[in-house]
């Protein structure tokens, strides 16, 4: 055997044994963003019957089809009204009274973050016949408004209002959207807005104006300067204090956690504030309901 | 020859006051339908072809940059800052505009003057370019540029 084939098989070897042994390279999976939820409901007025409403006004649930529509054609699925709608009925959760509660349990119920209000407007005249729409976008936990836009469809000699409402959610959809994303980009390059509502227990010794921690400082000091440090890029607001109460209306909390790069939400920002609320000295309950935390001190 | 110098220092003084015309590059809508825009724009060029290809170039500018008032898309596609984009994204851009990509985008480009000299001293053309916004808005997405609907 010549040094060449020695060589060869020597390099073989090698190559073969490296290709073994190597590791196997994981893939980088990315982290997909939790999507907010965005349930498209018509608007009614006091007293109205939601139910009978959508049943008996077909336009109504054009307009609610288009706006989905407009949704799904930027590749975002919503949660269905009338689907949500019907679940309710036949697991009989809604007693026939109050229809303005009916409309906040469906949104409840839902687990929509984000809900849209359309409100159709039919102007029939000897001119011509027209369809204006009002839509909003809400984001529940805090009744941030999202977007507003107005869609008129012109006037046309026509009887078919369907066509009509169409014409006037095309005329502003697109816009529309173009708002509710301009908030989207804001949240996740500022963080997305919670309530935090800091109070305390019936039997509870302790009162915003108690001196806790190690620097012996009133607990709502304490607890802005816990907030300055923790809110996304220092951003919160306080509506007000008392010595029974501390409410941040608006504290941002980042999308994704800066450390590990997963999802941050609601709760984990509770948990944090339960650490730091034990590291005072302090015994909490704690209760979060959609992206509001109640901190209750015993 | 005092009156040659004075004739010309006025003639100079005439000139130097007569006001300066800016070329502008004009975008304005013309009809919107479902996912696609209308625009009549303007663009400068040595040939007519040329002039038509500024103009297309113009109307796809205004829609990611500027945007485009009295239609649906007054704020522009894109909402970073333009030199910011096209320092974040360099290749992508010299593919649109310099490799003649933007072309994918239009569905139709039809002038609507004569290919003309202007009083900005310029040669020009206007036409009604339809851009298909649903497909560009999807390249932008697809490409990074600008994100997808949501979070």
């Amino acid at each position: 055997m010549n040094m060449r084939k020695i060589i060869i098989i020597v390099l073989l070897i090698i190559v073969t044994i490296s290709t073994a042994f190597s590791q196997e390279t994981t893939p980088v999976v990315s982290v997909q963003t939790v999507q907010p939820k965005i349930m498209v409901i018509p608007y009614t007025k006091e007293g109205e019957d939601i139910r009978t409403i959508l049943e008996s006004d077909v336009n109504k649930r054009i307009v609610l089809t288009k706006i989905k529509e407009a949704f799904d054609s930027r590749g975002f699925t919503t949660v269905d009204f009338t689907a949500k709608l019907k679940s309710a009925n036949d697991n009989n959760i809604f007693a026939s009274g109050n229809q303005t509660d009916l409309k906040s349990q469906i949104i409840q119920m839902s687990g929509a973050d984000v809900y849209v209000e359309a409100e159709d407007n039919v102007l029939l005249t000897p001119s011509g016949n027209s369809v204006k729409i009002i839509v909003t976008a809400y984001e529940i936990s805090t009744g941030n408004s999202l977007a507003n836009k107005v869609g008129e469809s012109n006037k046309f000699y026509t009887d078919d209002i369907g066509k009509l409402a169409s014409k006037a959610i095309e005329s502003c959809a697109t816009d529309f959207l173009n708002v509710i994303q301009e908030k989207f980009t804001d949240i996740v390059n500022n963080g997305r807005s919670i309530i935090i509502n800091f109070g305390f227990d019936a039997n509870s010794t302790y009162s915003m104006s108690s001196n806790v921690g190690t620097q012996e400082l009133q607990l709502s000091d304490e607890l802005e300067l816990w907030m300055e440090e923790h809110a996304y890029k220092n951003n919160y607001h306080i509506q007000g204090t008392t010595d029974k109460q501390m409410i941040f209306d608006d504290v941002r909390i980042p999308l994704k956690d800066p450390n590990t790069g997963n999802n941050y939400n609601t709760n984990k920002f509770a948990l944090e504030i339960f650490k730091f609320m034990r590291s005072l000295g302090l015994n909490i309950s704690r209760d979060i309901k959609g992206n509001t935390i109640y901190i209750t001190i015993k | 020859m005092r009156k040659l110098l004075l004739l010309s220092s006025l003639m100079t003084i005439i000139i130097s006051c007569s006001p300066k015309v800016y070329p502008v590059q004009s975008c304005v809508i013309v009809s919107e339908q479902n996912n696609t825009i209308t625009l009549r724009a303007t663009g400068f060029g040595k040939h007519k072809i040329e002039s038509l290809d500024a103009a297309e170039k113009n109307a796809l500018e205004s829609i990611l940059f500027r945007g485009i008032p009295g239609s649906q898309y007054n704020n522009p596609l894109i909402s970073l800052r333009e030199d910011q984009a096209l320092q974040a994204n360099p290749r992508y851009f010299k593919e649109l505009f310099e490799k003649g990509r933007h072309k994918s985008f239009i569905i139709s480009s039809v002038p609507v003057t004569n290919y003309s000299w202007t009083k900005y001293k310029k040669w020009t053309i206007t036409a009604d370019i339809t851009v298909n916004i649903f497909a560009l808005r999807k390249d932008l997405e697809q490409n990074g540029i600008i994100r997808k609907f949501g979070l």
